[in-house]
C-alpha cells in the first residue's frame, strides 16, 4: 500500500529542503537520534524511543537528492516488517509557499508483510467511510 | 483476527463481495448474480469471509441474507491509515520547525 500527503508549507522552498537535508535540522523536528550522511547512496539511521520507552530504530539509503525539488530513500522500520520500502518527498514552490508531496510507498498491507496490492488503500478508505 | 482479516481481503472477488455487502445486506443469490462464476464458488468466499469475522448470515425464511460486521473492518482500516496518522503527526512538526526557521530568517 501507499501513503500519499500533499501539504502547503508557509516556508520558501530552500527552507523546505534544507529542513529534509540537514542532518542537524532533521534531527530538530524528527526528534531522537539521527545519523545521516546526506549523498545519493548515503546511509542514515534514525532511532526515536516509542511511548512505552523502547528504541524505534529506521533506517535507510539516499536514492535521490535533487536540491529544492526531490528527496528519495528507501525505509526500513519495525512497521515495515524489515522490508524496504520507499519515501519520496517532492517539492514545487507556489506563490511564495511549498508544495509538499509526500509519498510513502511499497507499504506491507498486512502484518505479515504482505507485498503492494494496487487498489488496496482505496478500497479501505470507501469501506472505513461506510463503516464509521 | 486481524491477520485472518486481512488474508480474507487479499481477493479481488471477496473484497467486490464486501464492497457490494457494504451498501446494505444482501440475500445470497443476489450477491452472486454479478459474478461470473458459479454460487458454489461464490458460497465458498463467503465462507472465507464469515470465518475471518467480516460477514454475518441471517436465515430468514428459505433464504440466507449476508450483512458486514463493521468491527472488524474498522480494525483493517486504522491498520492501514497507521502509516498516514504517523506522516500527518511529522508533517505537523515538521511545518512548525520550518516556520520557526523561517521567522527566525525574517529578523536578520
Amino acid at each position: 500500500m501507499e501513503v500519499k500527503i500533499t501539504r502547503r508549507i508557509p516556508a520558501s522552498i530552500e527552507t523546505v529542503y534544507r529542513a529534509w537535508t540537514d542532518p542537524a535540522q532533521i534531527a530538530k523536528w524528527q526528534g531522537g537520534r539521527l545519523i545521516a550522511e546526506i549523498a545519493v547512496d548515503g546511509l542514515w539511521f534514525w532511532g526515536h524511543t516509542s511511548d512505552s520507552g523502547n528504541l524505534v530504530p529506521h533506517y535507510g539509503r539516499y536514492l535521490a537528492l535533487e536540491k529544492n525539488a526531490r528527496i528519495a530513500t528507501t525505509w526500513v522500520s519495525p512497521s515495515t516488517h524489515g522490508n524496504e520500502s520507499r519515501l519520496e518527498i517532492t517539492l514545487k514552490e507556489v506563490d511564495g509557499a511549498t508544495e509538499l508531496v509526500l509519498d510513502h510507498s511499497g507499504l506491507p498491507d498486512d502484518e505479515g508483510g504482505r507485498g503492494h496490492e494496487s487498489g488496496w488503500k482505496f478500497f479501505l478508505g470507501r469501506i472505513a467511510e461506510v463503516v464509521r | 483476527m486481524l491477520d485472518a482479516a486481512f488474508s480474507a481481503l487479499s481477493d479481488p472477488t471477496r473484497r467486490a463481495i464486501v464492497e457490494r455487502l457494504a451498501r446494505g445486506p444482501r440475500r445470497v443469490t443476489e450477491l452472486a448474480e454479478p459474478f461470473e462464476i458459479s454460487l458454489a464458488a461464490v458460497s465458498k468466499h463467503i465462507q472465507v469471509l464469515e470465518r475471518a469475522g467480516l460477514v454475518k448470515r441471517k436465515r430468514e425464511g428459505r433464504e440466507h441474507v449476508l450483512s458486514l460486521d463493521a468491527r472488524p473492518m474498522r480494525e483493517v482500516a486504522r491498520y492501514a491509515s497507521k502509516f498516514e496518522k504517523f506522516w500527518t503527526e511529522r508533517l505537523d512538526r515538521f511545518e512548525a520547525f520550518v516556520v520557526a526557521v523561517e521567522k527566525e530568517k525574517e529578523k536578520k
